[in-house]
């Protein structure tokens, strides 16, 4: 049995199909990234898994049950508006154990401290939101559904916002959060060079109806570690070209099609 | 007190009229229109008199006579003050609540037409534009003045306005003449000396026409005469106060109308004549007989007919009750 | 900091520049005096009034009077436009009846809500809040709809109750907007006084200007509209003061 599992998933609204028949499994701790045009449907499937879209047909299991309405296992980090302005960094991340029962007060506060130590915020605990920069609002957001105690992590195109070099630096810390946490994360993006750094296996979709058109295996190709020397290599432009091919071929298509 | 009445409105409306209907046997409550005629009634607080009939007077102003007849159907007040002619007007029907059952004042110049100096004689109207509030006593001078000299209301131009803005309207050339009240009667003469302005029509020429007078509220009437009886004597205790000490009359009233005691004087000469005890009664007559308003009421109920203000010809025997008036001061003292 | 100060000094030398020019208009006889007194005129006449009947008093009256019928219609419109905002058929039900309402002209309702409510205090507040509830509203209902959905979706994968959600999540996020509007409305409040006050009148600038319009007193009708409008700026910049204060995590 694997950990999440995509059964037949399809979605349509009305007359317009946005997921065909999809299937793909899951294993715990391992960094999925979806990859394709934008519009194509993926982010559908990760909304699915969080709870905030139901399947027109077919299944998503976690663990063997069936996924019900969104609970705190799966939290999500969205591009824009991941932080709330009204409460300080500190306020949001220990917003995420806001409805947590089996937490005593001093364990939500010791929790805090350590998710704004992982992510690196612990001089910008009482800062506001809007006083800090985009990159910093992302890590409150990760930091917040990791006190939440979040399973897997639904990112949907968190760093699409950010410059180049922000952009490389939470990519690092990402991936060694997320190795150190040792959460399932479904990340969601159309750029090809974060897919190939990011990602422990790259999903990539055609236009929609969103379908697999490619699975690439990146830690069999590129080994478990992501580093910044990893980027500059050989193996790394060469998966970066491929996967760059396979995003085009599916432009190609919609401009073939195209009256 | 009254911050409290207010916060109390607030909270608990409810609470507010339930306190109000308890008071509302030994109080006066009476509502009537911004006018210095109606002034007896509120000088009559300051001589002590409600208080020595064992009643309390709440007086507000209110001039739309749209809400005080729904205040009057309602049952939320006692006694009105306004003219015959507006007393007549639609939706006014037999049943409606509202008798007449004495008067306060009569216009004695307080309303009129004013005209540019290019019109000499009401007939020089035919034709011409002519601005006034629908239902104002100036209408019922204009519109008899018209019918001396064989024409009508149809044989001019009207155009509505508020009467508060009297001296604008009349400095637009276009306008003939306003039918308006004072005191923008004497100050648009002064105010726009270019049209040359004067007054054509007063209320001055037709003493018994305007006549204002006081109206209860049917129900209360017959439940509570002794509260009528209160207010007519305190009425006339204040009119013939006015007779003996005008000065101080006119210094007690001023507060009320936001005025200085020298400008309620001038109004009061330059426009009314209260009336005395006597004087109702030539008005009303007694013990069930009739007076000189029966026939102004017949006259002027004519008038609003013609020209629409009015939908229903009412009795005046029906309408003019003076079983109040008659005895008065039947055992006590005027 | 000083860009404030700047705001400030532009802000007063514009409104002398005006009067000034009003006080020149006014000399210079171009418009009547009855219509258009001068400002020195005006301010003799508000100290008498002040001195001699009791503006204060009324100024008092009517401050009390807008703000108990603001804070009704502001305490029944923020939990109904919530309602309205956050729960669709609540919404479909209820706007096109408010929209409908809301474009009624207040003065024609007068004879009814005496009808309903008699000559005293009540009349006077529901004619207020008639002017102010229906506005308040629908920009409550369009507040909470303009909040995120990240915001609500957030706090749906960390757990929160529908319920939590709403005090949580959309109270916050709409706060700093809804004090706002509750200024903006509050200041159509105001408008209103004058047809409210009117009504039976006895107290209230609403009450000393229509009298004073009666007997054609224009300075007295200039004085107490100015009271009006020297409240409506002192409780417009306190209120955006406090917006300040309160929302500072608004500052970038």
């Amino acid at each position: 049995m694997s950990y999440l599992e995509f059964r037949s998933v399809t979605k349509r609204y009305g007359p317009v199909e946005v997921v065909a028949p999809f299937d793909l499994e899951v294993a715990e701790g391992e960094f999925v990234v979806f990859l394709g045009p934008s519009g194509c449907g993926k982010t559908t499937l990760m909304r699915m898994v969080g709870g905030l879209e139901q399947p027109s047909s077919g299944r998503i299991l976690l663990r063997g049950q069936p996924l019900g309405p969104p609970d705190r296992r799966r939290g999500m980090v969205f591009q824009s508006y991941s932080a709330f302005p009204w409460l300080t960094v500190a306020g949001n991340v220990a917003y995420g154990m806001r409805y947590r029962r089996d937490l005593t007060a001093a364990e939500k506060r010791a929790r805090t401290a350590h998710f704004l130590r992982l992510v690196g915020l612990t001089d910008f605990a009482h800062q506001w939101p809007n006083r800090i920069s985009g990159g910093m609002r992302q890590r409150v957001a990760i930091a917040r559904t990791l006190a939440a105690g979040s399973e897997i992590l639904l990112m949907d195109e968190p760093f699409g916002a950010l410059d180049a070099l922000r952009r490389e630096r939470l990519q690092l810390e990402l991936r060694r959060i997320q190795r150190e946490e040792g959460r399932t994360v479904i990340f969601v993006t159309h750029d090809v060079e974060e897919a190939a750094f990011l990602a422990d296996r790259v999903i990539v979709f055609t236009r929609r109806p969103a379908r697999i058109l490619a699975e690439v295996d990146v830690t069999a190709r590129l080994g478990p570690e992501s580093t910044l020397e990893l980027r500059g290599s050989a193996e790394f432009f060469a998966l970066r070209n491929e996967l760059l091919a396979l995003v085009r071929s599916t432009d190609e298509e919609e401009e073939a099609t195209a009256p | 007190m009254r911050f409290w009445k207010v916060s109390a409105a607030g909270l608990a409306a409810g609470a507010c009229l339930a306190g109000a209907a308890l008071a509302q046997d030994t109080t006066i409550r009476v509502l009537a229109p911004t006018w210095v005629g109606f002034a007896p009634a509120l000088v009559a607080q300051d001589l002590g008199c409600y208080e020595a009939e064992g009643y309390a007077l709440d007086f507000r102003f209110e001039d739309d006579r749209a809400n005080v007849m729904a205040a009057m159907e309602r049952g939320d007040i006692d006694a009105d003050m306004r003219t015959v002619g507006e007393h007549q007007g639609r939706p006014r029907v037999p049943e409606t609540p509202g008798t007449i059952i004495g008067t306060i004042d009569i216009s004695v110049g307080g309303d009129g037409v004013l005209v540019d100096g290019s019109i000499s004689d009401v007939s020089d109207l035919a034709g011409r534009t002519v601005a006034i509030e629908p239902n104002i006593p100036a209408r019922l001078l204009l519109q008899m003045a018209l019918a001396e000299a064989g024409l009508s209301l149809d044989d001019v131009q009207l155009r509505e306005i508020a009467t508060a803005d009297t001296i604008a309207v009349l400095a637009d050339p276009s306008v003939a003449a306003v039918g308006t009240y004072e005191p923008f009667l004497s100050q648009a003469v002064t105010a726009l000396p270019d049209r040359n302005p004067r007054i054509l029509l007063s209320s001055r020429d037709k003493p018994d026409l305007i006549v204002d007078i006081i109206t209860a509220r049917d129900d209360e009437l017959a439940a509570n005469p002794g509260k009528f009886r209160a207010l007519l004597r305190c009425v006339y205790r204040a009119v013939d106060f006015f007779g003996q000490d005008p000065a101080r009359f006119a210094e007690l009233a001023a507060p009320y109308y936001g005025l200085t005691p020298a400008e309620v004087t001038e109004i009061i000469d330059t426009s009314l004549a209260y009336t005395t005890y006597e004087e109702a009664v030539a008005y009303l007559g007694t013990g069930g007989g009739t007076g000189k308003l029966h026939d102004v009421f017949r006259q002027v109920m004519q008038l609003n007919l013609e020209y629409g203000a009015a939908d229903t010809a009412l009795d005046p025997g029906q309408e003019i009750d003076n079983t109040i008036l008659t005895g008065l001061w039947d055992g006590v003292e005027r | 900091m000083a860009g404030s100060r700047h705001r400030i000094l532009i802000g007063t030398a514009a409104s002398l520049g005006l009067i000034l020019l009003w006080e020149a208009v006014s000399r210079s006889g171009a418009v009547s005096a009855r219509f258009l007194p001068a400002p020195s005129v005006v301010v003799a006449t508000l100290w008498t009034m002040i001195a001699e009947r009791g503006l204060l008093y009324h100024a008092g009256v009517s401050t009390l009077r807008v703000w108990v019928a603001f804070l009704i219609a502001a305490a029944m419109a923020v939990p109904i436009g919530i309602l309205m905002g956050s729960v669709r058929w609540i919404g479909a039900a209820l706007e096109p009846v408010i929209d409908f309402i809301r474009y009624l002209p207040v003065p024609a309702l007068v004879p009814l809500s005496i009808i309903w409510f008699g000559v005293g205090e009540s009349t006077k507040i529901f004619l207020l809040w008639l002017g102010t509830f229906f506005q308040l509203v629908l920009l409550v209902a369009d507040d909470v709809r303009r909040v995120p959905h990240e915001f609500h979706e957030t706090a749906m994968t960390v757990g929160a109750p529908g319920w939590r959600r709403l005090t949580d999540v959309s109270l916050p996020a709409m706060l700093p907007t809804l004090v706002d509007n509750m200024r903006i409305t509050l200041g159509w409040c105001w408008t209103y006084l004058i047809i409210a006050e009117i009504v039976a009148a006895d107290s209230g600038l609403g009450f000393v200007i229509w009298q004073a319009r009666r007997f054609f007193q224009t300075p007295e009708v200039m004085a107490g509209v100015i009271t009006i409008g020297i409240i409506g700026l002192l409780t417009d910049q306190v209120i955006r003061a406090a917006h300040r204060r309160w929302f500072r995590y608004l500052v970038r």
